[in-house]
């Protein structure tokens, strides 16, 4: 299209007497010519505009359809493993040999023992209160 | 029946929506009431029910009459709220004006030159330039006679070609 003809079209396009071909043909013209007359370039302008802004689209994101396995649960599952991990390896260090197990044991039996033997005697002391009872019974009927 | 009418409904939305999107932003400016105001207007399509969406010739002309009306009434209520506000509105839009200006930033420039007009030419502007309707679907979806969107439009296209002239002529 020379500029003639757009000057033409341009003239109509003022009046609203272009149709949208025409439109189409000097939205075109802007679009692809380098060189335009200085008093034009306020068309340039407006029909550069126009042209992006019909690109605009609704920004909002559709609504996904909802995974079981949401991306928290990836994080989650490398902390657990990193935790457990560490604790096997902390708790292993501290766990006794055989040796010093049974060592426990017979330390932990001794003293339960004593502590047993000393419920004994406590428990004979008390037997004397079943001999009371008894008394008081007779002393009663 | 059900799920297919869906189905076809979401298609039917999925294609207009972002031209409804656009022509609300056009409307009402903010890009956040714009967004509002698409989902109110899919919400109202979809309520009309499968029966009396077939009915219309063409659904995206009365998807975007819906989404006119549901604008200028949206605009009504904000203008009765803060009418006092009007003024120092208009004043700060000058002063980005200028700012834009300034960074040189055309398009920006351009846009903000459009925000400014009333409400009526901004839509007659995003039906014709951006969207591409004819007269006569602009005349069904404005509800004005055809030959009031050619004479709308003409005093439009006159202005923004004077304006942009001014602001040359006082240097860029």
């Amino acid at each position: 299209m020379d500029s003639k003809k757009t000057k033409l079209l341009l003239e109509k396009y003022l009046e609203g007497e272009t149709s949208l071909i025409e439109e189409k043909d000097l939205r075109h013209y802007f679009k692809s010519t380098e060189k335009i007359p200085n008093e034009w370039e306020g068309y340039r302008l407006f029909f550069g505009y126009y042209e992006q802004a019909k690109n605009e689209s609704f920004p909002r994101v559709e609504v996904k359809r909802k995974s079981f396995f949401q991306p928290w649960m990836a994080a989650a599952a490398v902390i657990a493993i990193v935790i457990s991990v560490q604790f096997y390896y902390a708790t292993s260090n501290v766990l006794p040999s055989n040796q010093e197990a049974q060592l426990a044991f017979t330390q932990f039996k001794t003293n339960m023992e004593k502590v047993s033997s000393l419920l004994n005697k406590g428990a004979e002391k008390v037997a004397y209160l079943d001999y009371w009872n008894e008394t008081t019974n007779k002393l009663i009927k | 029946m059900q799920l297919i009418a869906d189905q076809q409904f979401l298609d039917q939305i999925h294609e207009i929506r972002d031209k409804i999107f656009r022509i609300t932003k056009r409307i009402l400016v903010s890009q956040e009431e714009a967004e509002d105001a698409t989902q109110e207007v899919i919400v109202k399509l979809w309520s009309l029910g499968t029966e009396k969406r077939k009915s219309f010739k063409s659904m995206e002309a009365y998807s975007v009459t819906i989404a006119k009306n549901h604008c200028l009434d949206r605009l009504k209520s904000k203008q009765a709220q803060v009418l006092s506000f009007d003024d120092s509105i208009a004043v700060q839009k000058t002063v980005s004006m200028q700012k834009e200006i300034e960074v040189k930033d055309e398009l920006r420039w351009v846009s903000n030159l459009i925000d400014q007009l009333p409400e009526r030419e901004r839509m007659i502007i995003q039906l014709r330039e951006i969207e591409h309707y004819d007269f006569n679907q602009i005349a069904t979806i404005l509800e004005i006679p055809e030959g009031t969107v050619r004479v709308y439009l003409s005093r439009i296209r006159k202005k923004l070609k004077t304006q942009f002239l001014e602001i040359q002529n006082h240097g860029l």
